[in-house]
């Protein structure tokens, strides 16, 4: 196991421990690094990695990235809930949880009952697009048919979602709140690349909610990731391919299409096919 | 009869085996939501007043607690309408409910490893040749003609059993080398009343 | 040795079932359909790569659990859910292996495999999956078949391995998984009761060879 070349995914911040963590031995980007207090080293060199605080977690780097940690304005509200989701180990390519995160087509399928149902399979038409200003991929105007939006209501409708991606290895999701149709619930997925095949992945969760309970909050964030870790788990090959031939889209991909087009345009390869080679057969 | 409280984490494996004999006896039951991941709530005092060991599934009712999975399986399968044929009333029916129990609750340990970081990592091994053990009876049964692990129709050992190989590639274990148990599995996941759990594929 | 490989037993994949096979490094779905024959196709949803063998089987088309994409029994995709209206290409296929389902068992075969083999009936005793390369195993059948059941006596070698002992009929074929990882099918005569009676002895097959590779290996 050694450090990725990739200066793409070198030249980033990625989570590696929540605050105040008791010291311990991670993976990070291929490489053992130790973690003890606010320090992260590398376990074969010592060389320290450069470190940020932010969110309760702690962010650590290789190289030196041009940008800090991305911004989420709904953590300054006062009024939101902040819901650490906890973390959680995939043997998958943080890649393929981020494209995953971005679907809404399999919501009928893999989160049957919750986030969607046979027959409302469709998913309409939305507006996908690498914003240049920000250097971010976006997804808007999304909606999907969901027959229990929420607790409350017994009819089905429209969820409004947008989706955006402020760097290669995290994704956020920000939904229309049912109960204040004036805000958006933000979720997001932060991804501790270990290798490319291995991922630790940590939901956050900004809400508008002033009923549910913690508990509930957290339950169902971790029911719905723990569904698609067996989708992310079993693609092949496990790695992301950015070549456009090698899979097969359709317009409701439109969000995979641009966040492929991106990474490409980033040259990132850790975590898609065109990364080192892998033992074995994925 | 009253209706007891069941103390459940949703993705723990154990929960699911009560949650999932209590839908198939048809046995009513409070859930109680832990908050075990992130939340370690199950080393709390509150937590650890209830449960000493601090694990869930906890089975309460009045002053009667219960913290060993398989006596609250099978007290779910005494409490429910269709629970009486899950009981496990022949010899074979409760050394397969204590198999799980010992054998299996490798599989448990395996999965926490590879999901929370939490277990133990080495338990794979032992799951495995737990599971290989399992595949033999349901290949001699399914020569037999009885689809379950002590008889002919389910009971409280196949449920105990279900979890620890239908979660089996949450911790890497496909179901390749598993013929028996796979189409076992699929007689379980077509019985009526039948509830899944996140990382089971969805069934039509 | 031809182009076939026995990769499962028939009676393994009962109508309506789909199941996962590993040969030679490469993922296999082997599906049936409600009544008719069964199906071998790359266990690969062409859309977003999701294993087909995680899927299920439904109108007689195999669905992606991913996506639900439907693949009726000719590999095209019938239905794309996301898009209900698509009048699907029939460019969107899955990838067929050759299957062909003789001596109780099922085969598959490469696009130029020729005629399968022509078996008479048998029936299942179990696949048993074992840690170790197909030749370790196939050469310690050979010479002490199962064990427990005394004399070997070997009947012939073509596409399976036949032989008798104890008083039982056996034939027997077998797949390479990896380089250390095989699959025995093993058939039988005799009774259901008989067969069952056999499996404690199979169990012991896979102890033995297991301890025999963990020996050859250290």
């Amino acid at each position: 196991m050694t450090l990725t070349t990739d200066p793409v995914a070198l030249n980033d911040w990625y989570p590696v421990a929540g605050l105040g963590a008791a010291p311990g031995r991670t993976l990070l980007l291929g490489q053992e690094i130790e973690i003890d207090g606010a320090a992260v080293r590398r376990t074969d060199t010592g060389a320290a990695l450069a470190t940020r605080e932010k969110w309760g977690l702690l962010f650590a780097s290789f190289g030196a990235p041009e940008r800090e940690i991305f911004d989420m304005a709904e953590a300054a509200e006062p009024d939101r809930r902040f819901v650490p989701c906890g973390w959680f180990t995939l043997r998958a390519s943080p890649l393929r949880i981020v494209e995953n995160f971005l679907d809404m087509a399999h919501f009928p399928f893999v989160h049957t009952g919750i986030l969607g149902d046979e027959p409302h399979t469709e998913v309409p038409e939305y507006r996908s697009e690498i914003r240049r200003d920000v250097d971010e991929v976006w997804a808007t105007n999304c909606t999907f048919f969901q027959s229990q939006i929420a607790a409350t209501e017994s009819a089905g409708d429209f969820v409004q979602l947008s989706y955006r991606v402020p760097t290669p290895f995290s994704v956020v999701l920000y939904r229309v709140c049912p109960s204040a149709p004036d805000r958006l619930d933000a979720i997001a997925l932060l991804m501790q690349p270990m290798t490319e095949v291995l991922t630790r992945a940590i939901p956050l969760m900004w809400l508008v909610d002033d009923r549910s309970s913690h508990t509930e909050l957290v339950r169902f964030e971790q029911v719905i990731f723990l569904q698609d870790k067996i989708i992310v788990e079993n693609q092949r090959p496990l790695r992301l391919p950015l070549e456009p031939r090698a899979e097969i889209p359709t317009r409701a991909d439109g969000s995979s299409i641009a966040y492929r087009r991106w990474l490409k345009e980033k040259g990132l390869r850790f975590g898609t096919t065109a990364g080192a080679p892998l033992a074995g057969t994925a | 009869m009253s209706v007891p409280v069941l103390w459940t984490y949703d993705l723990d494996e154990a929960c699911y085996a009560a949650r999932l004999t209590a839908a198939l006896a048809g046995a009513e039951v409070t859930l109680r939501a832990v908050d075990v991941v992130p939340g370690a709530e199950t080393g709390s005092a509150a937590f650890r007043a209830l449960s000493p060991m601090g694990r869930v599934p906890v089975l309460v009712d009045g002053k009667v607690v219960l913290t060993q999975t398989e006596a609250i399986l099978t007290d779910l399968a005494r409490r429910g309408e269709r629970g009486a044929a899950l009981l496990p009333d022949t010899p074979e029916a409760l050394d397969w409910l204590i198999f799980a129990a010992r054998d299996l609750s490798a599989a448990g340990r395996a999965r926490a490893a590879a999901l929370f970081g939490t277990g133990d990592a080495r338990a794979a091994g032992e799951a495995r040749a737990a599971l290989l053990v399992l595949e033999d009876r349901l290949t001699a049964q399914g020569l037999r003609g009885a689809g379950f692990v002590a008889g002919n129709t389910p009971g409280v050992a196949d449920l105990a059993l279900f979890p620890g190989f239908a979660l089996s590639r949450d911790w890497g274990l496909g179901h390749e080398a598993f013929p028996a148990l796979r189409l076992w599995a699929r007689r379980i996941r077509m019985l009526p009343g039948f509830v899944g759990m996140p990382g089971l594929p969805a069934f039509p | 040795m031809s182009g076939w490989t026995p990769v499962a037993l028939a009676a393994d994949l009962p109508p309506g079932t789909v199941a996962g096979v590993v040969l030679r490094s490469e993922e296999i779905v082997l599906w049936r359909d409600g009544a008719g024959p069964p199906h071998a196709w790359k266990d690969r949803c062409p859309h977003r790569g999701m294993k087909l063998s995680f899927g299920f089987v439904r109108r007689d088309r195999l669905v992606c659990l991913y996506h639900g994409w439907e693949y009726g029994a000719d590999t095209r995709c019938a239905l794309i859910p996301a898009h209900p209206d698509l009048d699907v290409p029939e460019t969107i296929r899955a990838t067929p292996w050759q299957v062909a389902e003789t001596g109780g068992l099922l085969w598959v075969g490469s696009r130029d495999a020729g005629q399968p083999p022509d078996l008479p009936e048998a029936m299942p005793l179990r696949s048993l999956f074992l840690d170790a390369p197909l030749d370790t195993a196939r050469t310690r059948l050979r010479s002490g078949g199962l064990p427990g059941l005394g004399e070997v006596d070997l009947i012939g070698d073509g596409p399976l391995l036949r032989f008798a002992q104890g008083g039982h009929l056996f034939a027997v074929g077998g797949h390479e998984i990896g380089p250390a990882a095989c699959a025995l099918h093993l058939t039988s005569d005799g009774t259901a009761a008989a067969r069952a009676a056999l499996v404690p002895a199979t169990a012991a097959l896979r102890r033995e060879v297991r301890a025999q590779s963990r020996g050859a290996a250290a």
